[in-house]
């Protein structure tokens, strides 16, 4: 059973797909929680939604290619720009003006893109073990494997290849889910990638992978890509495993040193913080929600000054002494 | 001693009137901590100076009328508008565009003025208690008037400008018993007090007889609603909810006035800078933190559970190097039994010294403390060291370190974090029991504070207040300390009560302590064959070897020179004695007068090979010097210091419990006499009960539990 459900939920079409959404909570204070890779779905965030319900309102939707959002076919379907769209549009149809974003993975290369492209919408960028151009392009035992063409081998990373995924996607599946969770004693988070990786299929992920680029997205030249993260004005924390096996910490090292951001660093974690470590990921984000909005108050202040608006009481907090 | 002194001061000028000021500190963000009434003066803020001035820059000034600020007789010097004029004064002498800015009380309103008429000047405002037209007043304050003389005058009635006049110490005494009451405050109260002498009654009455704006207006006045409106910074408003001498309404009221944060403190009185100042230290730095946006460091590292190594964080304290060397034996043990432990030492000079030779890793942040061996040393006078009022006089030095031991704890974890007699941290952790966050070890060597008897009944009811709220403490909250650990035996524990009304010293020890034995930091049978031990000192088997040593911090100068004094008439009793002077590394043995068979040594690395080797010692009355001496069965003489406790009461009852050493009284043993001690100690032959060597394994026995 989920632990909080939706106080709403609906669907937008954008661009050939159908998007699901679910909006928890309320108050001024937007958290938006973007899809990754099609590989799996809103619920990657099952343990970060209920805690920031209750202090938020907070919306996720499932990309296209899984979950309850529409599967189109065609590589086309599956640039980055729809991606980015797709999250506008959901913005756009729940009237959320402006929200602090998260995004994981490859999520977290859509997040670039929307931060930098439409700054206004987008009061703080979280990005958890994100795509980006910098870094180490991964590690041997992986670069050294084509996706695109036949292998002679299917051992190892060998099996994430186009080629392997049409003939035996269970297997790379399970896997990739090891991958993502190297961590001890994540069977648990291992076991919900492999079902969520399940509702879509290896036609969908080709499909993400052979989609053409999209003229938004970041540069893959270094220098070019530093300048356009820079443009990123608003808050930034960098969230990244030392020991991530699917995109090298250098990669959000790299977006922090870009964007001036925060970058904090699980020493001995994976892929997935937010799943495998997911209060030390709540506190992190809840911090960094609070700092957001501090910034924006006083934004708002200062342009308020000439109102005189009287104001009502913030917060109370009551310290007892033993 | 002061735990920070300032980087800057100097005088504003307001009117032709000159304000004494201080900055401390530096960086883009400054904390303005306004003077309060002046009743008293910036010394007010001595738990948050330190602190605060390590992150911020910090200003403080006195208030006109008390400290180093003119005192003008006139009031209209003192209106609300005046001291407005006298914040913006300072900030312009010290170049402070821009502050935090925090006011306590009356002074809170002034600030209110300040932000409402100068809004670039302020980019936050912290009132504590502030007085305000809205809210209600204290129905225990009112109906007495303030200018008709009485025929006597009880409770609030002392506010009163003939009492002031003539009672003027009485009325302080009630006033800060009033603004500071909640239990264990005496040092607060004291304080206080004693800030409210530096000034006098008549400059006192010219503040309130000052034309005030405050009092001409009421709550139903638009101007006052206008007055908060026209704040544009974030407010936080402090207030303690038993507060005596200003409602907690006003503070909510003011909150509601301004949009600002309200944090009432269940169990506060109206000081509460002074009385819970790790809490203020927190909710100050916090706020100004998310005024200033300071960035957040910009990398933070976090390490998931299953990665960190095991650490534990050593606090040894630095009065004497006694701490030091039992320590290092304990966590030489804690390694035998968990080979994997990582000890990172929060300590300081002359501890340091010893971790160093030994190889220790001393914590970056060390170097933030407060220095307690300098305050102990300006403590003391010829052979003399109140050991108790030292402590207590010690007060800011143990907030500031406490808050170093915060910063680092907050952002490192550890396993384990071990105490020897620090005190900062278990009085602290017992005040604000949320900030444990590992298992936490107390080790001390006594227990018990006890008055010296020429303190009178004073000293005896502070010590018994001490002792209670450490007795409080420990019955309030009995799973934050995982282990106490007493350095000895049951035995060693003294026969007195806490106080009147309070347990017996030795059963409530007995019920709260574990008893490691006595720790020495080395074993005796190391020194078994004493004639090679001399030999390899380059003491020959004839010479008759006295080593005289004082310990490592610097108050035992006089005896060192009062017993090489005693040289030439020992030596024509003891026609073979070679008398070698220790210095120790806080006195400079330059400085020490010199004899022909005397010599004098500056700090000697592991001492207690040569206390083991000579054939009698001179030492002061520190516990691990004699206890050196006893456990290497050596006559030594010993010369408490006069009104310290511990040597007097704790130690003596010890070293009486092991038959050993002879106990000289300092203020009356001429040189003679001490030659005469030396020579008949000489001749008495030894039979000390023997010190146990086991003791630094049990002792890391019971901690080693915890990892």
């Amino acid at each position: 059973m989920r632990a909080r459900e939706p106080d709403g939920s609906g669907y937008v079409e954008n661009a050939g797909a159908r998007i699901y959404y679910e909006v928890f909570g309320s108050g001024p204070k937007t958290l938006l929680f973007l899809p990754t890779w099609s590989l799996v779905h809103s619920r990657v965030w099952k343990l970060q939604v209920p805690y920031f319900a209750r202090h938020y309102r907070v919306i996720a939707f499932d990309g296209r290619g899984n979950g309850k959002s529409s599967r189109p076919s065609g590589a086309e379907a599956y640039s980055a720009q729809n991606f980015v769209d797709d999250a506008l549009a959901v913005m756009d149809a729940t009237v959320t003006a402006r929200a602090t974003v998260a995004g994981y993975s490859m999520g977290g290369l859509h997040l670039a893109m929307l931060a930098a492209n439409h700054a206004s919408r987008v009061a703080g960028a979280v990005f958890i073990g994100p795509v980006a151009p910098f870094g180490a392009k991964g590690r041997p035992e992986r670069t050294a494997f084509s996706w695109s063409e036949p292998l002679p081998t299917s051992e190892g990373w060998a099996k994430h290849n186009k080629h392997y995924w049409k003939r035996a996607y269970d297997d790379w599946l399970a896997f990739f889910a090891g991958k993502v969770l190297t961590e001890p004693h994540s069977t648990k988070g291992i076991e919900d990638v492999i079902g969520w990786g399940n509702e879509t299929n290896a036609d969908v992920l080709i499909a993400t992978y052979e989609a053409p680029e999209s003229p938004g997205e970041p540069p893959s030249d270094l220098a070019q890509a530093a300048q356009y993260y820079a443009r990123i004005a608003c808050p930034v924390l960098v969230i990244h495993g030392s020991d991530d096996e699917v995109i090298a910490h250098s990669a959000g090292a790299g977006v922090a040193k870009a964007t001036g951001g925060t970058l904090v660093t699980i020493a001995g974690g994976g892929h997935a913080p937010h799943l495998r470590h997911p209060v030390k990921v709540n506190i992190l984000l809840r911090r960094f929600m609070d700092d957001v909005a501090a910034t924006a108050d006083r934004a708002a202040r200062s342009w308020r000054t000439s109102q005189s608006t009287p104001r009502g009481l913030r917060a109370e907090h009551t310290h007892t002494l033993r | 001693m002061r735990a920070r002194l300032p980087d800057r001061d100097g005088y504003a000028q307001r009117d032709g009137l000159k304000i004494f000021y201080e900055v401390f500190g530096d960086g883009p963000q400054t904390i303005l901590l306004l003077p309060p009434w002046a009743i008293n003066h910036s010394r007010t803020w001595k738990a948050q100076v330190p602190y605060l001035s390590r992150h911020f820059r910090v200003v403080t000034y006195d208030p006109v009328g008390n400290g180093r600020s003119d005192r003008p007789q006139d009031p209209n010097q003192y209106t609300d508008w005046k001291r407005v004029a006298d914040a913006i004064a300072v900030m312009d002498a010290t170049g402070t565009q821009e502050a935090v800015i925090v006011g306590i009380c009356t002074e809170a309103w002034v600030a209110t003025l300040l932000a409402g008429e100068h809004p670039q000047r302020a980019n936050g405002l912290v009132f504590f208690a502030p007085v305000s037209p809205y809210g209600e007043s204290m129905p225990e304050r009112e109906g007495f008037s303030f200018d008709e003389p009485r025929d006597s005058y009880e409770g609030w009635a002392k506010e009163n400008r003939h009492y002031w006049l003539s009672n003027y110490k009485d009325f302080l005494e009630f006033f800060f018993s009033q603004a500071i009451d909640e239990p264990h405050s005496t040092k607060q109260i004291e304080d206080s007090v004693g800030w409210g002498l530096e000034t006098d009654p008549k400059t006192l009455l010219a503040t309130v007889d000052a034309p005030e704006y405050l009092g001409t207006l009421t709550a139903a006045d638009p101007q006052v609603a206008e007055l908060y409106r026209k704040i544009e910074c974030p407010v936080l408003v402090i207030h303690g909810e038993h507060d005596r001498l200003v409602s907690p309404t006003r503070g909510e009221a003011v909150a509601q006035a301004t949009g600002g944060e309200l944090i009432v403190v269940k169990g506060g009185c109206h000081v509460l800078w002074g009385r819970q100042p790790v809490k203020v230290n927190l909710l100050l730095r916090d706020f100004a933190e998310r005024i200033a946006s300071m960035a957040p460091v910009k990398e933070q590292r976090w390490t998931t559970a299953r990665s960190r190594r095991r650490r534990a964080l050593y606090i040894s304290s630095p009065i004497g190097l006694g701490h030091a060397q039992r320590d290092i034996a304990i966590a030489r043990e804690l390694r035998h039994l968990r080979p994997d432990l990582e000890i990172d030492w929060l300590a300081q000079d002359p501890v340091t010294r010893v971790l160093e030779a030994e190889g220790e890793r001393i914590h970056p942040a060390s170097r933030f403390l407060a220095s307690e061996s300098k305050h102990i040393e300006s403590e003391s006078a010829e052979h003399d060291l109140h050991a108790f009022q030292a402590v207590r006089r010690m007060d800011e030095i143990l907030v500031n370190n406490f808050m170093v031991f915060h910063d680092i704890v907050r952002d490192e974890p550890y396993d384990l974090w071990i105490g020897d007699e620090a005190w900062e941290l278990d009085y602290f952790l017992h005040e604000n029991p949320e900030e444990k966050r590992a298992a936490y070890v107390w080790m001390t060597d006594f227990v018990g504070w006890i008055p010296m008897e020429d303190g009178g009944e004073r000293e005896a009811f502070l010590t018994s207040d001490y002792n209670a709220e450490m007795i409080e403490h420990i019955a309030r909250y009995p799973r934050l300390r995982d282990r106490s650990i007493f350095v000895g035996n049951p035995e060693d524990v003294v026969a007195d009560r806490f106080g009147p009304d309070l347990p017996l010293i030795a059963d409530w020890t007995r019920e709260h302590f574990d008893f490691s034995g006595y720790v020495t930091g080395f074993d005796p049978a190391a020194f078994a064959d004493r004639a090679a031990l001399r030999a390899e000192l380059g003491y020959k088997p004839d010479e008759t070897v006295c080593i005289v040593t004082v310990g490592g911090s610097g108050v035992g100068g006089h005896l060192l020179r009062r017993v090489i004094e005693s040289f030439p008439a020992a030596k024509r009793l003891v026609p073979n004695l070679r008398m070698i002077a220790v210095a120790g590394p806080r006195i400079d043995p330059a400085s020490l007068p010199s004899a022909d068979g005397l010599e004098v040594r500056a700090y000697v690395h592991e001492l207690y090979r040569h206390l083991a080797a000579c054939d009698i010692a001179v030492v002061q009355g520190g516990l691990s010097t004699t206890m050196e001496l006893t456990a290497n069965r050596r006559p030594f003489l010993y010369f408490p210091l006069r009104h310290h406790f511990e040597q007097n009461f704790h130690v003596r009852h010890r070293l009486e419990r092991y038959g050993a050493g002879r106990c000289m009284d300092y203020a009356t043993a001429t040189p003679d006499d001490i030659a005469a001690a030396i020579a008949s100690e000489l001749k008495r032959p030894v039979g000390y009960r023997p010190v146990e060597t086991d003791g630094a394994a049990r002792a890391a026995k019971r901690i080693a539990e915890l990892l």
